[in-house]
């Protein structure tokens, strides 16, 4: 019996070199993009180092911004004269309830704040602070 | 004795030692500043050398693509 020889189809490609030349040359440059990303990574790395170090020189300015906030007195804004000196207003108590008896007081929760709600607490002290003296 | 603040000497001279600490933590923290800056340049620069260097893959990829596509005679 007589095998059928299939026969196989081609397709010319059109100036091979240059189709060669520009493969070679993508497979460079996606290389050199691999190589450019190390690169990238240790710039990051010491980028990420900084400012790990920028953060803890910005807390050791702030706690010295509070240390010098306690060697100075407060001040108001407008400072009253010591011969007359301003009547001193308690702050305001709610009145003692006598004749409620005392509910038990649910222990307090310690509620775990972030480093981000401990800075928005820290700020609204220093905003209300500027509030009481503006 | 006239209206104003007054701070005991030997605080005061706390109060100078403690500012110029904050000065020179200041300038420690703007140099810092200096380095992430430029840092972040040199980052910018190989993510912009990346987009080109894309860019001409994108271009010999298309031109492998117009070769293929339209086979000689």
């Amino acid at each position: 019996m007589k095998k059928e020889k299939q026969e196989a189809l081609y397709v010319r490609i059109a100036d091979s070199v240059s189709v060669r030349r520009n493969l070679l040359e993508s497979s460079k440059g996606a290389l050199e993009v691999l190589k450019s990303h190390e690169q990238i990574k240790g710039i990051r790395e010491q980028k990420q180092a900084l400012f790990e170090h920028l953060k803890a020189k910005v807390r050791v300015l702030n706690n010295l911004l509070g240390r010098l906030r306690g060697h100075l007195p407060r001040v108001k804004a407008q400072e009253q004269p010591k011969e007359a000196p301003k009547k001193i207003v308690p702050a305001k108590k709610s009145p003692p309830q006598q004749k409620e008896i005392p509910q038990p007081k649910p222990a307090p929760q310690i509620k775990h704040l972030s480093e981000t709600e401990k800075l928005e607490q820290e700020l609204a002290e220093i905003e209300s602070k500027l509030r009481a003296i503006s | 004795m006239e209206n104003g603040v007054y701070v005991k000497i030997d605080q005061f001279n706390e109060v100078e030692h403690t500012l110029r600490l904050i000065k020179g933590k200041l300038n420690d923290a703007k140099a810092d500043i200096e380095k992430i800056k430029s840092l972040k340049d040199r980052e910018d620069a190989e993510l912009a050398s990346w987009a080109g260097k894309l860019a001409e893959i994108e271009e010999k990829v298309s031109e492998m693509d117009r070769s293929l596509s339209s086979p000689g005679a």
